[in-house]
């Protein structure tokens, strides 16, 4: 496990999420309960609607990959860009615009599919794959089913 | 009281404006944006748009307060998981789900969910009706509990002729009142039931469709 | 080791992937989908069970996949509400013994997990993933790359 930094320490870092899928949302209301400054960036409005009600983040709609819009969103006071909507391809370009126009420090990406995860890696982008991660703790829980 | 709503349609709009006849407040869930900016203009409630098996959107219509959900979307898992949220999240005091696939009917209720469908009702009334000429009334009593139906005895009735206490009569079935040359007769045991006969049956519901079996000869 | 009779719904990605991995460790399993199509990620090389195209909210799509005998039951579909639905009918109405649903919408999962299913979330798992990230970078005082 590692260990969450205090509030003090998280509250000096800025989060730009963008996607606000229900991993996007899970993200932006976790990281700013525990003391975050969010900003969240979708290119549909709508997709807010599902944040809860007393969320303390920006939301912003806007195209990921415009560079404008990412500025005017507040990218380059970000130390963290999470890319997590639900195209591997627009996470892999949105965390390559971070990185290389904007040169923010940290930036992972959800990408779901493992072979586009390992040749993203190349790139140099942190990537987060869960589908394997989920399979596993299907199989894991099963093999203590066929155990008993 | 509250009543919550959850889909669309032309019906959902009908049964929508029944309930505010009645008094009652109408909230609608609905997940289509269009379908919700035409509802306003058509009914005096309240519009909510979005998916109403998710919690934030049932707490936002206001479920705590509500008496009644009633959910009739076209999909039966939405109906089940708004219906359990209700229950489990609200405490509704009556979560009815319509289920599109008769089969869920008695699957939901196994669940604990109140569940109606709509082809199993309709099914079974148009069977009541098309296969008994002779019935010239089916009302309905005590909450569904107790049917009351005027059955014309014909020649296919096998007991004619015969007293009452003789007919293998179900036991929650009753004939209450026999109508004969328009004179009306309490039934008893000795009682003789003839072809022509106008009687009056009151059954719980479960043993109706016997007792009716009986009186017609089906 | 026993062998189980497992019935998995949704023949995605996860549940093809499951379906082929079960099959080849001798488990008898029973896919269900709606599409036709989806049967096609399963290996002809290592999948030997059976394939039922259907909709599982419908109780004779699960009697269909003999879902009574069925030790363990996995729903994989893309629709939350369709996989808790399932699960929920196949343990409270079928009595299978041991019932699993992906639920991605980390709200429902808590309700499913009072109404006493196993779930499994996607969101979280990720989520968790996500955050060891950060709190590495920050701890690391910036080390990751």
């Amino acid at each position: 496990m590692v260990p969450r930094p205090s509030r003090q320490v998280l509250a000096t870092h800025t989060v730009f999420i963008t996607g606000c899928t229900s991993l996007g949302a899970h993200l932006a209301t976790r990281l700013a309960g525990e003391g975050c400054a969010v900003r969240l960036l979708d290119r549909v409005a709508a997709s807010f609607s599902n944040l809860p009600d007393r969320l303390q983040a920006a939301c912003i709609d806007g195209d990921p990959l415009d560079l404008d819009v990412l500025r005017c969103a507040g990218i380059e006071k970000a130390e963290f860009v999470l890319a997590t909507s639900h195209e591997d391809d627009l996470n892999a370009a949105t965390s390559l615009v971070a990185l290389r126009v904007f040169g923010a420090p940290h930036v992972f990406a959800r990408i779901d599919d493992p072979d586009r995860a390992a040749s993203y890696e190349q790139l140099g982008i942190t990537t987060v794959c869960s589908p394997p991660m989920v399979a596993a703790a299907f199989l894991q829980r099963i093999e203590s089913i066929a155990r008993e | 009281m509250k009543v919550i709503i959850i889909g669309g349609g032309r019906s959902l709009y009908f049964l929508a404006q029944t309930f505010r006849k009645k008094g009652h407040a109408v909230t609608i869930i609905n997940r289509d944006a269009a379908e919700c900016t035409k509802l306003a203009q058509q009914i005096d409630a309240t519009i909510v748009h979005g998916d109403g098996s998710d919690q934030r959107i049932l707490e936002e219509a206001g479920a705590r307060a509500a008496a009644v959900v009633l959910a009739a979307t076209p999909s039966d898992p939405d109906n089940l998981i708004a219906c359990q949220l209700a229950k489990t999240r609200f405490t509704v005091p009556r979560a009815i789900a319509l289920v599109n696939d008769p089969d869920n009917q008695s699957i939901f209720r196994q669940l604990g969910i109140d569940a109606i469908s709509t082809a199993l009702t309709v099914a079974s009334l148009i069977e009541q009706r098309a296969t008994l000429d002779q019935v010239t009334d089916l009302i309905p009593a005590g909450d569904g509990k107790v049917t009351i139906s005027e059955v014309t005895l014909t020649e296919s009735f096998s007991f004619a002729g015969r007293p009452v206490a003789e007919i293998e009569f179900p036991r929650d079935a009753l004939i209450a009142v026999v109508i004969r040359n328009g004179e009306t007769v309490i039934p008893r045991g000795d009682t003789e039931l003839r072809v022509g006969d106008r009687v009056l049956l009151v059954t719980l519901s479960d043993s109706h469709e016997r007792a009716l079996n009986i009186l017609t000869g089906e | 080791m026993k062998s189980l009779y497992v019935v998995i719904v949704g023949c995605g990605r996860l549940g093809s992937h499951l379906a082929n991995l079960l099959s080849r460790e001798g488990h008898r399993v029973v896919v269900i989908d709606q599409a036709g199509a989806s049967f096609g990620k399963l290996s002809s090389e290592t999948f030997s069970g059976f394939r039922v195209q259907g909709d599982a909210s419908e109780p004779a799509i699960l009697r269909k996949a003999k879902i009574d005998q069925a030790d363990l039951l996995i729903t994989a579909t893309h629709a939350d509400n369709v996989n808790l639905m399932v699960a929920l009918v196949a343990k409270r109405v079928f009595g299978v013994q041991h019932v699993m649903a992906r639920v991605y919408d980390p709200s429902r999962e808590q309700m499913y997990h009072d109404l006493g299913l196993e779930t499994v979330c996607p969101t979280l798992i990720a989520g968790e993933a996500f955050f060891k990230l950060v709190y590495r970078a920050i701890e690391g005082g910036g080390a990751v790359k």
